[in-house]
C-alpha cells in the first residue's frame, strides 16, 4: 500500500482539474519584510500542487499604523528603501519560491486608500487565481478592502492553507476563540479567493540563491485624493503596549524578590513585550491593578508568556490558559507553575533572568 | 458565548450571547462623541438573528438613541460571509443617511477575524482609520484620531476601528434599559427594505468543519546547571520563533 502511494506521489498524485476560468496562478503581496518570504514559500508549495506560477507584488510602502516592533526587533521604517533594497527583495522573493517579482516603483506611503486604488486595477487585469499575504500590516489594513474590491472569498489569519483537488478552491484552517480551536473554511467556485497567514509558525524558507526568475518594474499611475493623514508620531513608547496585545508577556511572583522584579522591565523590552505580576507580586506591592495577571486581573494570551518565581496557583492558571507557550523558572521543583509550562527550568529565577539578558 | 473542548468533539456553548467586547469599545467611543456634541446621534445597527435585539437593546441601554437591526430569514439559510455583511451594513448605513462616522468593533472575540472593517469602508467608499484609540477632534469635514504609534486625520465620512482595551465601557443605566424593553425603539429591516436581493449575498465562503489544535506537552524540565538550562531555553525558544 505504502508503495503505491509513493508510486501515485511519483506520478503526480491525484490530477487536479483543468482551469476553466481565466484566472491564473497565485500571487503574493508583501511590502518586502521577512514575512512575505514566508508566504511565498507556502505559495510554492500550492503552486505545486496546481502547477501554476507564484508572482510576487512588492509594494513599496509601509504601514499607516507607523513603526511597530512585533517580535522586539527595531526595525527602522519611515525612510523608505532606496531601489537597492527594493532589488534585493526582490532577489530574496525568488531565492525563495518566486518565479515573478513585480516592483510597483511608487512609493505609496501608508495611504491604505491610494495604495488599493493605485494597485487593484493592476490585479483586476492580472486575474490571480489566489492572493496571499502575511497576517501584517498589508494583511489586516489592505486586504479586506481589496477582497471586496475583487468580489473575492478571503480567510484572514491563516494556520494552514491548501488546495481541494476536486474543484481547485483553496482550503484555509483558522483558529478561532484565541486558538482554542481551529475551524476549516471553505471557499466557493469563484475567483480570486484570497487568504491571509499567521507567519511566525511556519518554518523559515530555504533560499536557493540559484533559481532564476524575472523581475518586472511597474510604475502604477497613482491614484489621487489622499482622504486620510498621519499627522504625528509619537515617540514611542507612545502608549505602553496594552497587556492584551503583547507578543510576550514576562511575569514575576513572590520567589523573584523584588531586586529581581526590576530587571523584568529590561527583559520585556528586549523581548519586544511587556511585563506584569502574579497576585503575590500584587500583594507585595511591587505592581498595580492593571498589571495583574491572575482570573481576576488581566487573562492574556500572548505568544509567549515567561513567569519567573511564580508559584502558579489555579487562578493564575486560569489568567494565562491562553498563552502559546509557557516558560516557568521557580526554585521549587514542586511549584504547581511546571504542571503549566511547557519548559521549565528549577533554580534562582532573578539569576534566570541575568542569565537571560547577557545571552539574548 | 465560550468554547471549549472534549476528547472526541468540540462544543461551542451557545446559550448566552454577550455584545462582542470590542463593538462596546467602539459603543462608547461614540458616546463620548455624543457628550461633546449635543447635536451628535448615536445609533447601534445590527445585523443578525433576532436575538441581536437584545444586543441593540443593551446599547440603548447604554446611552444610544436608536437601534436598528437588520434581519431576515434568508440570510440564516445563506450563511452570508463577510462579503454580504459589509453589503448589507453598507446599504443600511445609506438607508439611515446623514451619517458621518461608523465604528467598528476592530475584531471579534469569536472568529477573531478582522476582516469585515475593511469590506465595509470598501463597500462605502470611505476612508478608515484601523486601531483608533481615542478620537481627539472633529469638524465638519474630518475627524482627528489617536492610534497606537501614530495620530491621524481623515475626511468625514470615515470608518473607525476601534480595538478592545480603547476604552472602559460606561455602565448601563438600570431605567433606561428598562425603558429600551418597553418602548419599541428598534427598527427592523429585512432584504427587501435594502433593496437587495439574496442572490447578491451568495456566500464566497463557508466554515465546513472544526478541528483540535495540536497537544501540548507540558511540564518539560530543562536540567544540568542554570547556564545550561538558560542556553538550552534560548535556543529552543529562537527555533520556535518566539524571541
Amino acid at each position: 500500500m505504502e508503495d503505491f502511494e509513493y508510486l501515485q506521489a511519483l506520478m503526480g498524485g491525484e490530477e487536479l482539474p483543468e482551469i476553466t476560468t481565466e484566472y491564473r496562478d497565485i500571487w503574493v503581496l508583501t511590502d518586502g519584510a521577512a514575512e512575505g518570504l514566508k508566504v511565498v514559500d507556502q505559495a510554492r508549495t500550492l503552486a505545486e500542487t496546481l502547477g501554476a506560477r507564484v508572482q510576487a507584488l512588492l509594494i513599496p510602502a509601509s504601514s499607516p499604523l507607523g513603526a511597530k516592533s512585533p517580535a522586539g526587533a527595531a526595525s527602522p521604517k519611515g525612510a523608505r528603501s532606496p531601489s537597492g533594497e527594493e532589488e534585493q527583495q526582490a532577489a530574496d522573493l525568488i531565492a525563495a519560491g518566486a518565479d515573478r517579482v513585480h516592483v510597483a516603483s511608487k512609493d505609496l506611503t501608508g495611504d491604505v486608500d491610494v495604495t488599493l486604488a493605485t494597485l487593484a486595477p493592476f490585479l483586476e487585469e492580472a486575474k490571480p487565481e489566489f492572493i496571499l499575504s502575511a497576517d501584517d500590516w498589508l494583511g489586516r489594513e489592505l486586504v479586506p478592502r481589496l477582497a471586496q474590491r475583487l468580489e473575492a472569498g478571503l480567510a484572514t489569519r491563516c494556520l494552514e492553507v491548501s488546495i481541494n483537488a476536486s474543484d481547485r478552491t483553496l482550503i484555509a484552517v483558522r483558529p478561532v476563540y484565541q486558538g482554542e480551536y481551529y475551524e476549516v473554511v471553505n471557499f466557493a467556485p469563484h475567483w480570486p479567493q484570497m487568504a491571509t497567514l499567521i507567519t511566525p509558525p511556519l518554518s523559515e524558507p530555504y533560499l536557493d540563491r540559484y533559481r532564476s526568475g524575472e523581475i518586472e518594474r511597474f510604475t502604477p499611475e497613482l491614484s489621487t485624493g489622499s482622504r486620510v493623514r498621519v499627522l504625528a508620531e509619537a515617540e514611542p513608547p507612545g502608549r505602553p503596549l496594552p497587556l492584551g496585545k503583547a507578543p510576550v508577556v514576562v511575569s514575576g511572583g513572590a520567589a523573584l524578590g523584588e531586586a529581581g522584579f526590576g530587571k523584568l522591565a529590561e527583559l520585556a523590552g528586549r523581548l519586544g513585550g511587556t511585563y506584569a505580576g502574579a497576585r503575590e507580586a500584587f500583594e507585595l506591592g511591587w505592581i498595580e491593578k492593571d498589571q495583574l495577571v491572575d482570573v481576576t486581573g488581566h487573562q492574556i494570551a500572548p505568544q509567549l508568556y515567561m513567569a519567573f518565581g511564580v508559584a502558579g496557583d489555579m487562578l493564575h492558571a486560569a489568567g494565562t490558559k491562553g498563552a502559546r507557550f509557557v516558560v516557568a523558572v521557580h526554585p521549587d521543583p514542586d511549584a504547581p507553575i511546571f504542571a503549566q509550562a511547557d519548559l521549565g527550568i528549577v533554580g534562582d529565577p532573578s539569576e534566570a533572568i541575568d542569565r537571560l539578558l547577557a545571552a539574548l | 458565548m465560550t468554547g471549549y473542548h472534549s476528547a472526541e468533539r468540540i462544543f461551542v456553548n451557545r446559550e448566552e450571547y454577550i455584545i462582542n467586547p470590542a463593538d462596546l469599545n467602539a459603543l462608547e467611543m461614540a458616546l463620548r462623541v455624543k457628550d461633546e456634541n449635543d447635536d451628535a446621534q448615536v445609533i447601534a445597527l445590527g445585523l443578525g438573528p433576532a436575538r441581536v435585539d437584545n444586543a441593540l437593546r443593551e446599547a440603548l441601554g447604554r446611552g444610544a438613541d436608536r437601534g436598528m437591526l437588520i434581519s431576515d430569514s434568508a440570510l440564516a439559510d445563506l450563511k452570508t460571509d463577510a462579503a454580504g455583511a459589509a453589503r448589507l451594513l453598507a446599504a443600511a448605513v445609506h438607508e439611515i443617511g446623514d451619517v458621518n462616522l461608523v465604528l467598528c468593533g476592530a475584531v471579534a472575540l469569536d472568529s477573531g477575524a478582522g476582516e469585515l472593517p475593511g469590506r465595509l469602508a470598501h463597500a462605502l467608499g470611505w476612508p478608515m482609520l484601523s486601531e483608533v484609540y481615542a478620537i481627539e477632534e472633529i469638524t465638519d469635514t474630518s475627524v482627528h484620531c489617536a492610534q497606537q504609534i501614530v495620530s491621524s486625520e481623515a475626511d468625514l465620512p470615515a470608518l473607525l476601528t476601534v480595538p478592545r482595551d480603547a476604552n472602559q465601557p460606561r455602565h448601563i443605566y438600570g431605567a433606561r434599559v428598562v425603558n429600551a424593553y418597553r418602548g419599541g425603539e428598534i427598527a427592523a429591516w429585512n432584504l427587501d427594505d435594502l433593496g437587495i436581493s439574496p442572490d447578491d449575498l451568495e456566500p464566497l465562503t463557508r466554515v465546513s468543519g472544526r478541528r483540535f489544535p495540536p497537544e501540548r506537552t507540558l511540564g518539560t524540565r530543562l536540567e544540568g546547571s542554570l547556564d545550561e538550562a538558560v542556553e538550552s531555553l534560548v535556543t529552543q525558544l529562537r527555533a520556535r520563533e518566539l524571541i
